[in-house]
Order: C-alpha cells, then structure tokens, then sequence
C-alpha cells in the first residue's frame, strides 16, 4: 500500500521525463565497454543540482539501473562485457550471435535483467531493513568464508583444462597484489612508479583482456575472417525470447536470483562477482552443462538475473543502513547528502514517504529500460550488419575512452594494451579469461578479510573455522574442490 | 604435437614468472602489524602458480603423439614459424602507437589516425579498390572521434587527452 503512495508521489511529468533521460542516458553509457554504472552515475550526478529531492534520487536510480543493465548490449553482441556485471554473459552471448540468434540472446538477457531488477525491488520494499540487519551482523571471518567460496567458481569456467583456469586465476591474484597493501598501506611490486600505487584499475584489464585480445584476434584471421564474422548468419532467424520460457527455468532463477541479492547486500562485493557466481552456479546444476560456452541461453539467463537483483541488494544496504555497496551506490548516496538526506534505519520511519518514492522510482526504472531495450531490440542486432573491419576499431576507441575516464589517467589505456596482449597470449594457449578476472576481484578482498580475521584471533584459526556462516562456506569451497578434482580424474583421458 | 609443445611453452615461462614474482617478493617491506604480512599473500599465489606450472609441463610430456603426427606437426610448426602475421603485428604496434601519441597530440587527431589505419589493416582486399566505400570508411573514421569527443566535452564535462602540444 505504501508502494502505491510512492508511485503516486513520483507520478509528476517532470520525474517521469527525468527517468526516462536517466535510463536512456545510463543504458547507452553501460552500453560502451569500459564505462559502466558508475561512470555514469559520475557524470550525471552534477545534472541533479537544483531538482527536488525526489525527482534527483529517482533519476540517479533510473541511471544506475539503466548503466547496469545496458552492459548486456555490448556483451551479446561483441563479447566485450560494456560493464564488469555482464561478464559471465559474454560466455554464451557471443556464441549465440555468431549462430544467428542474437535475438533470442538479447531478449533473453533483457528480461533476465528485467525480472531480477524487479525482484530485487519487490524484496527490498517488504523485508530489506530485516536483511540490512542480518547483514550487519556478519564478521570478518564470514566474509573470509563468503568469497573463498566465491573463488570455487573458477572450477567452472576453467574450461577444457582445470590446471590452466587455476593457473589464470593465479595470474589475476598475483596482478591484484600490485599497488597499496590494503591493511599495512606497504606498497608493493610498484617498481616505484607512483601511478601503479592505487594498483590496476578494473576497468582497463577488463576491457583490454576481453575487447583487445579481440581485435587481436581479429587481424590474425584476418584472411579467414573467421573471428566475429556475422556474415553468413541471419540475425532474423532467432525468436524472441519469451516471459513463458524464462519462467519454465523457475528451479534455476529463484536461486540465483537470491544469490544475486545476498551478494548486492554485502558491502564491497557487487555485480562483478554475483554474475560468474550465478553463471557457475547454472552450469553445475544444468543436465548440460558441457553446452555451456557455446551459446547456452540458461548462461545469459543466470548472469543477468543475477547481477540485476544484486542492484536491489545494494540498494537495501544503502537505503537501511546508508553503507554504499559498491562504487555506484556511493555516487547515489552523495546524491542522498546533496539533498541533505541521510540514509539509515531511521529513513523508514522519518522519511517513508521519500523512501517508499524512490522504491516506486526504482520500480518503474526497471520497467522504463526494459521497455527501451526490448522494443529497440532491432536496432541492436543491426549493429552487426556493421562491416567487422568498422564496427572493431570504433569500439576499440570507444575502450580507449572507457579506459581513460575511469580514472582520468592516460597510464590505464596502456595498461588497457598490455592486458590486451597478455589476454591474446592467454587465449592462444588455452588458457581462459575469466578465472583471471575472478582472482583479480576477489583476492584483495580474500587477503584484507583473512588477515583482519587472524588479527583479532591472535592468529588462531579454530574461532574462524567456528563461526556458524565461515564454517559452511568453508565446507562448501572444500566439498566443491572436492567434487571438481574427483569429476576431473574420473573423466577418461581423450 | 603443437598443443604439447605449447604447453611445455607456456608452463615454463609461467614457472619464470612465478620465480621472479617470488624472488621480487622480498622487496616488499615486512609488516609486523598483522600475523600474516604484506609478503604472505604474494609468495603463496607464487608458490601455487610454480607448482601448476609445473603440473602443466609434465601433463604435456606425458601425452602421446602418433610418430607420422608428430613428424607432419613438427613441419607444419616450421612453416608457421617462418610466417608473419603482419596483420597482427600491424594492429598490435598501432595500440602501442596510439598511446604514445595521444600523449602528445590528443585524443580526436590520434583516434582518427587509428581508425584509419585499423581499418586499411583488417580491410578485404576488394573494399580497398572500391574508391566510394573508402570515402565512407574515411568518413566514419573521422565523424566518430569528433563526435565522441564533443559528446564527452559539451554534454558529459569531461575533458578526453588534448595532447601535450595543445596544452
């Protein structure tokens, strides 16, 4: 009932034009590799000077959620992830489009996203300060436990070789190291250069690993034209995904769309990691899990539901306890302080008229851009009526912008090129990508909590491996090794 | 046979790294703030990544190749070997390129000149004797950087590289 007086406060024409202009406006930002929700929340943050309170956190909503849905465009399409959310949907998005069925990969993707977003909405407006609070109780060992788990995704998108996903997630842990030493502020493999001591930005390994390995590739077929060639398919021929086939999966969404809002509460993990934990997830429960890779619509599926009811997530955990889950939300809850609205457990009770707005705000924002990617569908998919010897260099130029704005450093485009060369080399040895990513986002976090947690033990690890949630975890990461290697040396060897 | 020989390739020079990360490890001053110091975590991801490095190798030594296979991977090997791929050698040296210029020259000047050269690189050969498909090619080449970075300028407020020369 309340939710409805929020949508009657939002129901003016100046709100409304304003999220509309902020979804559009994120979704074409999320759409270029590199910039993501939070390079748009950045850039259109300033525009909210001077609106009311409402209509400026309604349209910085309609922002984060068109930026972080708007990521699936170029992943489908180019298998270039446009935001670290859509990574896991590139596995399979990209191999559907070089079948044909870019259709049916986008539909499926938007309203995967679609549902999980109002997922995450719909929990947030019923019970989200009840998980604010279980969230806020959880120490720095069950963090440990939570993203040591996380890492066993890399058992799942090792590929063809177990040794070589550990090996390139051991290459991405040992990438992670370089810069500050989060806990002793100790710098390390800096080589002295003062612009590595934040260590490497996300967004140009990112983009240089999956966009520059690209059009790496590219040139050396460049006689075959056997990379990214959509000549010979017919985009038309891919149905529409439809609202019937999505919920014939319910066994998998529920699942993973949960998964999606737990990680979006906890503090510091994001979208990022909800993506590949969801993507993995779905393909250890799948009868075929060996179509995954190779264009398996339940892929696109569990990753863009997944890191859309993350954005819910951590909507909860800035709303209730005004902790900014991630990057994206912090540039929200600047927008909350510009407005003199301090977010926390008290915003339900002294402000509920505001707080149930920007629930309805968050609503309709996910309505609003599924309604502009669903109809403009066409319009994507003409993208790849675009000569390949065009489309590549442009998006590599549009990367070389999403590289630079993500730190105003004209260093991380050529580190965005030395990824792109060590992502090649990679590739051409077989060796996959994404357990490197994986190692590269979760190890600073796995290193600050593990030492944090010995730090108060007194360096015991008996009252880590006690708490109820660690243990589980715990169990859980040791049982799924457990499994991978027994799955491993049972397979016969070719 | 050249999967083997990649391998054995790729484990090795992945053990180096392991070893030089390790040994550079050292450098990194010791803390006494924490049980575990900032060294831990460094050294053990080496550790792990030396003994997989290894795993790696000896996989690839143990795999059978078929004596006429193996004879035929070894000449294909060799012939691939003399072959450059001036494609790729062309796209990765203009990455290279574009950084250091647009250092100096900025980003609309250095991204057209990218687009125009990536684009001649991965250009069908029949496209390059069609005089009005280059116009267009051209065209885009140059609409796409002024654009862009109008957008991010008059629109977005933020300023892409102009280049120590305008500076």
């Amino acid at each position: 009932m309340q939710l409805l007086g929020g949508f009657a406060t939002i129901a003016s024409i100046e709100t409304l034009l304003l999220m509309i202009v902020g979804t559009f406006g994120g979704l074409i930002i999320g759409a270029l590799p590199g910039l993501s929700a939070f390079t748009a929340l950045a850039i259109m943050l300033p525009f909210t000077y001077g609106m009311n309170p409402v209509s400026g956190i309604c349209f910085l909503i309609s922002v984060y959620v068109g930026g972080s849905s708007g990521g699936l465009i170029s992943a489908v399409l180019l298998g270039i992830p446009g935001t670290p959310s859509s990574i896991a949907t590139c596995f399979d998005g990209l191999p559907m489009a070089q079948q044909g069925k870019s259709k049916t990969a986008l539909s499926a993707a938007i309203i995967s996203s679609f549902v999980g977003g109002i997922f995450g909405a719909v929990v947030l407006s019923f019970v989200g300060p009840y998980i604010a609070q279980v969230a806020l109780k959880l120490s720095s060992y069950d963090y440990f436990g939570i993203i040591l788990f996380a890492l066993t995704t890399v058992s799942s998108l090792a590929g063809k070789s177990m040794v070589k996903g550990l090996i390139a997630c051991l290459l991405g842990i040992c990438l992670s190291c370089v810069g500050t030493d989060g806990l002793s502020s100790v710098y390390r493999y800096t080589f002295g250069i003062t612009k590595l001591v934040n260590g490497f930005s996300l967004v140009p390994v990112l983009i240089g690993l999956f966009a520059v390995s690209q059009i790496m590739a590219s040139a050396r077929d460049k006689a075959s034209q056997k990379s990214l060639d959509f000549s010979g398919t017919n985009q038309n021929e891919g149905e529409r995904f439809t609202f019937a086939e999505y919920f014939k999966r319910i066994r998998m969404i529920i699942p993973v769309s949960l998964m999606g809002l737990v990680i979006g509460v906890l503090p510091g993990l994001g979208g990022n990691i909800s993506n590949l934990m969801a993507y993995s997830y779905a393909k250890k429960t799948s009868r075929h899990p060996e179509t995954f890779g190779k264009g398996e619509v339940d892929g696109i599926i569990a990753s863009e539901t997944a890191n859309n009811a993350t954005v819910g997530g951590a909507m909860i955990i800035l709303l209730t306890l005004g902790i900014p889950g991630d990057n994206a939300t912090s540039i929200i809850l600047a927008g909350f302080q510009m407005n003199d609205i301090a977010p926390g457990p008290l915003l339900f009770k002294t402000q509920g008229e505001l707080v149930y707005a920007i629930l309805a705000g968050f609503v309709l924002a996910n309505v609003l851009f599924f309604l502009m990617e669903y109809f403009g569908l066409p319009i994507f998919t003409k993208m790849l009526s675009i000569p390949s010897m065009l489309l590549l260099p442009i998006v590599i130029v549009c990367c070389f912008v999403g590289s630079y704005c993500a730190n105003n450093n004209t260093l991380d485009i050529l580190i965005m090129v030395i990824f792109g060369i060590v992502g090649y080399a990679l590739k051409e040895h077989g060796f996959p990508l994404a357990p490197m990513v994986v190692g590269f986002i979760l190890s600073p976090m796995l290193e600050l909590y593990l030492r944090r947690s010995l730090m108060k033990t007194g360096g015991q690890w008996l009252p880590i491996i006690s708490s109820p949630v660690a243990a589980v975890c715990i169990l859980a990461t040791v049982i799924t090794i457990g499994y991978s290697l027994f799955k491993a040396v049972k397979k016969p060897v070719a | 046979m050249k999967e083997k020989r990649d391998d054995i390739i790729s484990g090795a020079v992945i053990a180096m790294i392991a070893v030089v990360y390790y040994l550079y490890s050292f450098t990194i001053q010791q803390t006494t703030s924490d049980i575990l110091g900032s060294r831990f975590f460094p050294q053990l991801a080496s550790i792990l990544l030396f003994a997989l490095s290894v795993i790696q190798i000896v996989q690839a030594l143990r795999k059978k190749t078929p004596e006429s296979e193996a004879a035929a991977a070894v000449q294909r090997a060799s012939k691939d070997e003399k072959k450059i791929n001036l494609p790729l050698v062309l796209t990765t040296a203009a990455l290279f390129v574009y950084f250091f210029l647009v250092i100096n020259i900025g980003f609309t000047i250095t991204s057209i000149l990218y687009l125009l050269f990536e684009c001649w690189v991965l250009m069908p050969d029949d496209i390059k004797k069609n005089r009005k498909m280059l116009l267009i090619v051209a065209f885009i080449c140059f609409a796409v950087p002024v654009f862009l970075n109008t957008v991010f300028y008059k629109v977005f407020h933020i300023q892409l590289p102009v280049g120590r020369l305008f500076m």
